[in-house]
């Protein structure tokens, strides 16, 4: 049975002529599952998770959490979420303690039960030695396991985490990881947003991939692969900027598509046989008067999946 | 509506650990109305250092009266009495000379900024209206303007009374005439007993040209209490300052949704509604807290008498619901935290000057006293002008009245346009 039920979600900002961030969304979560939404910055990940906790109000569709409309029983749903936002949305001048214990009032938290709480939550943030000590002085990875640890105080059923993990180093990384796990051992319906498609493919049952406000596909990590078949992922490098040994490299037989990474420069093919196409790429290369200076080739992915999908890679 | 309080209390903590916003709100408005205290003379007298003062009296051995020998006829006491009053000992440093020459070396060599002569014959001009007038000079440095200044006026105003009792003078003997109950060898002696008569009169009436030296006063009633400097200084300093908290406490909501607090709390099934009247009594609260700890600041270090409980609270009242009022009617005016604070700062000088916050409690007449009426800090501070003074609640209903009119206006008008930019 679905949890949250998200149907044809549309968010369209000053309408009629401003952009469409969520475009007729639809996708549901069961109970107790991890659902991560990937996509690249900009794909309306914020905007979807951000109409379900109320903060926006959609412009077309609805969607039901816990059997509850969030048009119409907006309350209700509030009440079943714990949402962490991807900024650290704290009082840097007030305590640990203090900010949990302001948090977990807003949730209608009260005397020996809030009390309870915050121990619990401090417990498994693992900050009860330092509770006392202003956020201000907090490094950004504590500052993080707070901003999460104010979402758990009312035991929500649904916990809506928006790329907890951005900008901050491996080991608070992988303690968020874990933690989102162990949340979800323990019962606790989690919807996740991210871009890195390692985390997506760690954490998720299952995973939908949004672009431009869109669903392209959504599925267990397993599915999602077979949308590309046997196609693996090659990404190379050459010595020349010229736009024609990107095309005669796209001219080769075997390969299904291409993109460059704008960060890097490198170039991304989709190619059905790496075994045969890798030799023709260099082949390709040779004749054409340019040289292939790094090359990687990967089994099929959720990158690859998005590149299959978008004619992009995860990170442009 | 618990949790309102909660963010409310929360607020409060927060801008109690802000040292920079609690140097605003309590250390600034204490320190100009001590400096300006200090610099006036405090809560009590004015004073000024002594100014010296040279007097030559070239009418030496004309009869005096009053306090000078008792039973005497003349006009009353000479120069040198009048400036040389017990009254005036802390304002006038005294030096007699002999000739109208070392008079003037002593104000040309800067011993003096000051020196008045008595002329001969003066009186005995005063006692007799048939004889020419005699004239006083006034010799000042030019470079100093305020104790000559003063001299000068209690100069004057002691010729004014020669002048008087020689009229009086000049009245008896022209009755006499006509009436023709007098001799001409009576005029002299009937002339000289009028003028000492009036000058006796005048004297206890208390209208002796002595000087009561005291902070300057504006529109006081002979029954309203001296107020001294402080009181009204900080009366004035206290309100523009809870403007000021009441403007800058109401931008946290901006600053709120600037760190994303603000969106997260509405998240939370706190309905919005509940977070912005959270935020909105936060305001009214500390700018509460800042008030009454002001003015209980007041009351032990400054030793002002604010006035009875009941108007000093319903001003109290009606300054903190303006200052919350107006804060969150310019903030929703404002769509970033940079225009919030120029915009607001800017509209609160204006409101000050206007009001007059920086010239305590005092009404300088004329068209500035409808200007200040424009302003709900003109009327505050006629508040608190009232109770200074020992008004009751009544003598300050009227102020309160309006303030808490503008305050409910600017706060309904500032919490709807907020209210439809967020909810």
């Amino acid at each position: 049975m679905s949890f949250v039920e998200v149907d044809l979600l549309r968010k369209q900002f000053d309408p009629p002529k401003g952009t469409v961030a969520v475009d007729d969304l639809s996708f549901s979560i069961k109970q107790g599952e991890i659902y991560s939404l990937l996509g690249p910055n900009g794909a309306g990940k914020t905007t979807t998770i951000s109409i379900l906790s109320g903060l926006l109000r959609p412009t077309g569709g609805d969607a039901r959490v816990g059997g509850h409309s969030i048009l119409k029983d907006s309350a209700s749903v509030k009440g079943l979420l714990g949402v962490v936002p991807q900024d650290i949305a704290l009082y840097p001048d007030l305590t640990a303690r203090e900010n949990l214990d302001f948090w977990g009032k807003m949730y209608g938290l009260r005397g020996t039960e809030l009390s309870r709480r915050v121990d619990s939550v401090l417990e498994l943030i693992d900050l009860v030695d330092r509770q006392k000590e202003r956020l201000e002085d907090y490094s950004g990875g504590m500052k993080r396991r707070v901003n999460i640890g104010a979402a758990l105080l009312h035991q929500p059923s649904l916990l809506i985490l928006d790329e907890p993990t951005v900008g901050i180093d491996p080991q608070s990384r992988r303690a968020i990881l874990d933690g989102v796990k162990g949340f979800n051992r323990q019962g606790m319906t989690i919807l996740y947003t991210t871009h890195y498609m390692e985390e997506a493919q760690e954490l998720s049952h299952r995973i939908g991939i949004m672009d431009h406000g869109r669903m392209l596909a959504d599925g267990t990590n397993e599915e999602l692969v077979k949308i590309v078949g046997e196609q693996a992922r090659v990404r190379l490098r050459v010595d020349s900027e010229d736009d024609r040994a990107l095309a005669a490299l796209c001219a080769v037989d075997g390969v299904s598509s291409s993109s460059v990474d704008e960060t890097d420069g490198s170039t991304h093919l989709l190619v059905n046989d790496a075994t045969a196409v890798v030799p023709r790429l260099f082949e390709v290369a040779a004749r054409s008067g340019f040289r292939i200076s790094e090359i990687n080739v990967s089994e099929p992915n959720l990158e690859t999946v998005f590149l299959h999908l978008t004619g992009r890679a995860l990170r442009d | 509506m618990r949790q309102a309080l909660d963010i409310a209390l929360k607020d409060l903590r927060r801008t109690y650990r802000d040292v920079p916003a609690l140097a605003m709100m309590f250390a600034a408005p204490l320190a100009i109305a001590l400096l300006l205290g200090a610099a006036f003379g405090g809560s009590g007298d004015f004073s000024i250092q002594p100014i010296k003062t040279v007097v030559a009296n070239l009418d030496r051995g004309a009869q005096t009266g009053v306090s000078g020998q008792p039973g005497a006829a003349g006009a009353g006491p000479d120069l040198i009495q009048v400036l040389g009053d017990q009254s005036l000992a802390s304002l006038i440093d005294l030096t007699v000379v002999n000739t109208e020459a070392e008079a003037r070396a002593a104000v040309d060599d800067g011993k003096a900024a000051v020196a008045v002569v008595q002329p001969q014959g003066l009186m005995a001009a005063a006692a007799s209206p048939q004889t020419d007038g005699a004239d006083f000079l006034v010799y000042r440095d030019p470079t100093s303007s305020l104790g000559p200044g003063i001299v000068t006026g209690i100069v004057r105003r002691y010729a004014d009374g020669l002048n008087s009792a020689r009229a009086a003078a000049g009245a008896a003997v022209e009755l006499g005439l006509r009436s023709g109950g007098l001799t001409p060898d009576q005029l002299g002696p009937v002339a000289a007993a009028a003028a000492h008569e009036f000058a006796v009169r005048t004297d206890s009436a208390g209208l002796g040209p002595t000087l009561k030296a005291r902070a300057p006063q504006v529109g006081v009633t002979e029954s309203a209490r001296d107020v001294g400097v402080t009181g009204p200084v900080l009366a004035g300093m206290m309100i523009f300052f809870m403007l000021i908290t009441g403007s800058t406490q109401a931008r946290t909501i901006l600053d709120e949704q600037r760190q994303a607090t603000l969106q997260r709390l509405f998240t939370t099934p706190t309905p919005r509604g509940v977070v912005l009247a959270g935020k909105f009594l936060s305001v009214f609260l500390i700018v509460l807290v800042q008030a009454v700890i002001l003015l209980v600041a007041g009351r032990l270090i400054m030793g002002i008498h604010w006035g009875g409980v009941a108007p000093v609270a319903g001003l109290t009242l009606a300054g903190v619901a303006v200052a919350a009022g107006l804060g969150v009617f310019l903030l929703s005016l404002a769509r970033t935290e940079a225009q919030a604070t120029v915009f607001g700062t800017g509209v609160l000088l204006v409101l000050a000057l206007l009001g007059g916050n920086f010239i305590g409690t005092a009404d300088l007449g004329g068209w500035y006293h409808t200007v200040r009426r424009l302003t709900p800090n003109g009327w505050l501070l006629i508040g608190w002008d009232s109770t200074l003074r020992g008004g009751g609640l009544g003598d300050a209903l009227l102020p309160i009245i309006v303030c808490l009119a503008f305050a409910s206006l600017t706060f309904v008008a500032g919490a709807l346009l907020f209210r439809k930019r967020l909810l």
